[in-house]
């Protein structure tokens, strides 16, 4: 049983966000990029599906630019066995990028793919969903459990909505978008990051897998958003009550 | 060198990279204490527990600046 896993090189989470001077997106130049926690959660998952004799192997993809290579290689740190990287510039949006994760999983027929649900960057949360569409296959987001039955047949995802906790059973192949709390991913390590460097790590353009990666939607404008004034000191409590009367009129 | 303390060196570089307060300030504390300590195995066995010490805060920050963006709510349980 082979599982996909789609993986995200994104801003890193404590990194600040800076917007470009003239609006038109946020700043990445010379900002710690890594892979997108929810993606590491996913790969996580795969890599125990692995460790515990389920699946035979884990293929990581990556959709972005020359570097996401580094991030490929994080995912076989972890344990991934080999990578692709579908090489773009710019943006691309999440029908783009379920369409090439499309194109891919008809190569590479996976039983299962794991996503993270969102990526920490764009917050769009539509890649897995657009994928189960283009493929036809059962999807389950926001897994907070994921177990195989039926020797790999069917699974059974819990996930986590408002007030409770819900179990779908979906026969394989299907996609499954990884939440918060699926697992603990684990920690990249120096020698395993060294060891990945030997693992393959394939190089596919969007042209090849024939799919138009055209953005169908324009940024007009990133703002970033308005800075909070800072406040002042009163120096009695009569004039507390002052401001707060006449100012701010609260009371 | 002993090879153990260059590793050891690099191990904690390593994850001392995605220390939430950046690592300039860590690896000048890891300079300072590596210069101090003597290669013995009592040094070896305590940079193991930083290390691990290291990667588990390094996690639980992640983790926590995640579920404050993304769920606010309480795990549920069943």
């Amino acid at each position: 049983m082979r599982i996909l896993v789609a993986v995200k090189r994104v801003i890193d989470y404590a990194a600040k966000i800076r917007v470009k001077a003239d609006g038109s997106g946020v700043e990445t130049k010379s900002v710690k990029m890594s892979l997108n926690p929810f993606c590491e959660i996913a790969v996580e998952e795969a890599v125990r599906l692995k460790e515990a004799g389920v699946a035979s192997e884990v293929v990581a993809v990556s959709i972005g630019p020359k570097q996401s290579q580094d991030t490929l290689r994080t995912a076989m740190a972890m344990g991934a066995d080999r990578a692709t990287l579908i090489e773009t510039d710019g943006d691309v949006q999440p029908l783009a990028v379920a369409k090439l994760l499309a194109a891919v999983c008809k190569t590479e027929e996976p039983s299962m793919v794991l996503l993270g649900k969102q990526a920490i960057d764009g917050d769009n949360n539509q890649t897995a969903q657009m994928l189960s569409a283009l493929m036809r296959w059962p999807q389950a987001t926001f897994a907070s459990e994921v177990v195989l039955e039926n020797e790999g047949k069917t699974a059974l995802v819990t996930r986590e909505i408002d007030g409770g906790l819900e179990t779908l059973k979906m026969s394989l192949p299907a996609v499954i978008s990884a939440d918060l709390r699926l697992n603990e991913p684990r920690y990249a390590t120096l020698p395993n990051i060294m060891k990945a460097k030997k693992k393959p790590l394939a190089k596919l353009s969007p042209t090849e897998l024939g799919v138009d990666i055209a953005s169908k939607i324009k940024t007009l404008k990133v703002e970033p958003p308005s800075v909070r004034e800072a406040g002042i000191k009163v120096a009695s409590v009569d004039e507390l009550c002052e401001k707060l009367k006449n100012e701010a009129k609260v009371i | 060198m002993d090879p153990k303390v260059r590793q050891l060196y690099k191990k904690l570089i390593w994850v001392g990279r995605d220390y939430p307060s950046g690592i300039s300030a860590l690896r000048e504390k890891m300079k300072a204490v590596f210069q101090k300590s003597a290669a013995s195995e009592e040094s070896f066995a305590r940079g193991e527990f930083v290390y691990k010490e290291l990667e588990a805060l390094v996690y639980l920050h992640k983790y926590r600046s995640i579920r404050k963006r993304y769920d606010s709510g309480e795990p549920v349980k069943e």
